[in-house]
């Protein structure tokens, strides 16, 4: 269904072993624009690693990435995750990482969202009496904007370390969509957050879908990725047991047995 | 009060307001950005010699060769310009890794030390360089202390301004962020090397600042001058008072100066003046444990930014 959409992420034949352990081993994914995609696989199956890779903090040992038909994988191997969020793809973590210490409204006010002003040269000007950061308000009014759009108004004040996990995994949501990325990678977004959270997470995920951009998700709740996914891997001790729609991949036999657990599996 | 007590007192705040910039450059790495500089007596020391070598007129000492005879305020522009390319090319050399660069600060201010005392071609080795101020000349000792206190108390302000506009701006934001979570910062599009070295050489840049300054008007260069017992106490009121606070760090250090005084005017035991220096430390290093256990962020505990 999503035929004509056109290819922005490529991982070709990624490969990275840590010694005798082959975390990834000949991985080829495609990912569409606009689509969200799941990578699905027991613990230990190289998911996580295949996303380091992607966003730069796992150099891989052999592969290429492609981003936008431009080969990327340069930037990957020299681990500079900060220029791969530059161009557009921007990761948040299993276990939600954030800047503690911060006001919620703070840590939203961290991704380099305004033309750099960061330089030696603007951090020597204040050094002249009377002179103001002119874009701290622009930034704060963004970040208050973001805050209002999570629903997290009267939070804002408060710390990050303090939050509930599906809180804290909210102001992640946030701080990445602040980076304006065409693709997210996140990585179980859905891991610990409480039962009540789990739908209003959900549906920023769906609306960034709507938005255009384009998802890539490690989860391991089943019925949120049959039901929100596009498409979806399964990934087996690093290598891709078999991609698909979430309906081919709710019958696939070898799927149920590798990863499911044939009982667990409603037919519907 | 006599003459020469007033400018003992002008003198002792002259050396307080010394420190109060250096607790304030440290407070900028380490309270702000997590920065471990363990060296922080070696850039105090290069401010100070190069600010020396820069000012010496060769044909003066016989036992240096080099020496320039430049007006003060040129030979310390050059020496905070010559300490931040040398901060940073310490930095650039491991990349600012946060472990990495604690051993190498250390190692840093270890050659500083050894460099100066035993190059006297270029130091004056253990003599050091006697600096020549037009000040020292034309006013009496009370008016030269009163300049002198004067000229710090300034510098102490700016530098106080600066780092506290600094923690507080975008610049003080990202600092903090990657003190806290580095990969997190990096995948937000944050360069945490880069910024973390400009972060370094912009304090690096004060404390030879401070030491250029001091060292004019203290009227001489010596290597006992910069033991490494100066960065330790630097570290230690940074850590009293309250890492990620500029109050914290003023007040951390007033107290180890009041201190270290009351140590010298009434730990004195006649005969025996090491039991005094002894004492003090014992002091200190009691207080210190006392506060970590009741208190590990500091009398004042962090003020990192205006929103927490």
């Amino acid at each position: 269904m999503h035929n004509k959409a056109k290819i922005i992420l490529q991982c070709e034949n990624l490969k990275k072993s840590f010694g005798a352990t082959r975390a990834v081993d000949g991985c080829s994914l495609e990912f569409q624009e606009g689509t969200i995609t799941s990578i699905i696989g027991p613990n230990g199956s190289g998911k996580t690693t295949l996303f380091n890779i992607i966003t730069g903090f796992t150099p891989p040992d052999s592969g290429k990435v492609y981003y936008k038909d431009k080969d990327i994988t340069k930037l990957c191997m020299k681990s500079k995750s900060y220029a791969l969020a530059d161009l557009g793809i921007a990761q948040s973590f299993q276990l939600a990482r954030g800047f503690g210490e911060m006001a919620i409204l703070e840590s939203l006010m961290v991704p380099p969202t305004i033309a750099d002003d960061n330089s030696l040269f603007t951090v020597f000007q204040l050094l002249l009496p009377g002179r103001k950061e002119t874009s701290r308000l622009e930034r704060e009014k963004k970040a208050r904007e973001m805050l209002k759009e999570l629903g997290l108004e009267e939070k804002s004040a408060e710390k990050l370390q303090d939050q509930d996990v599906g809180t804290q995994k909210l102001v992640e949501l946030g701080q990445i969509f602040l980076l304006g990325p065409s693709i997210f990678l996140l990585d179980e977004p859905l891991a610990g957050v409480s039962r009540d959270k789990v739908p209003i997470l959900l549906n920023h995920i769906k609306g960034l879908r709507e938005m255009g951009k384009t998802i890539v998700m490690i989860e391991h709740k089943m019925e949120p990725v049959l039901n929100i996914s596009d498409m979806i891997y399964v990934l087996v001790k690093g290598k891709i047991l078999v991609n698909g729609s979430p309906d081919e991949i709710r019958n696939d036999q070898r799927v149920k047995e590798a990863y499911l657990g044939v009982s667990s599996v409603r037919t519907e | 009060m006599t003459t020469p007590f007033i400018a003992f007192c002008l003198s002792f705040l002259a050396l307080f307001l010394f420190y109060v910039i250096l607790t304030l450059a440290l407070n900028l790495q380490w309270g702000q950005a997590g920065i471990l500089n363990f060296g922080l007596v070696g850039f105090v020391a290069l401010g100070a010699y190069i600010t020396a070598i820069c000012m010496l007129d060769p044909s003066t000492l016989e036992y240096i060769d080099v020496g320039f005879g430049l007006p003060f305020p040129i030979a310390f522009v050059i020496a905070i310009i010559v300490t931040g390319i040398i901060a940073w090319l310490v930095s650039a050399i491991v990349r600012l890794g946060l472990e990495e660069l604690a051993i190498i600060t250390l190692a840093f201010a270890e050659v500083v030390h050894i460099a100066i005392s035993n190059e006297t071609w270029l130091t004056g080795g253990t003599t050091g360089i006697y600096i020549s101020s037009f000040l020292d000349e034309k006013l009496g000792l009370l008016g030269y202390n009163v300049v002198f206190t004067v000229v710090l108390l300034v510098a102490a302000l700016l530098v106080y301004y600066f780092t506290t506009k600094l923690n507080f701006s975008q610049f003080g934001r990202i600092s903090n962020a990657i003190r806290q979570d580095e990969i997190k910062a990096k995948s937000l599009g944050i360069n945490t090397v880069s910024h973390r070295m400009k972060v370094f050489v912009i304090g690096s840049m004060i404390m030879a600042a401070a030491g250029s300054l001091y060292a004019y008007f203290g009227l001489r260069v010596v290597p006992e001058l910069y033991p490494v017992g100066l960065t330790f106490a630097v570290w230690i009121a940074l850590i009293l008072g309250g890492s990620g606070n500029n109050r914290g760090a003023v007040l951390g250090i007033g107290i180890y100066m009041l201190m270290d005084m009351l140590a010298r005017l009434y730990l004195d035991i006649p005969g025996h003046p090491e039991i005094a220096a002894g004492l003090k430390f014992v002091i200190i290093g009691l207080l210190l444990v006392i506060l970590i256990i009741r208190r590990p962020e500091g009398i004042l505990g962090p003020k990192r930014s205006r929103y927490a």
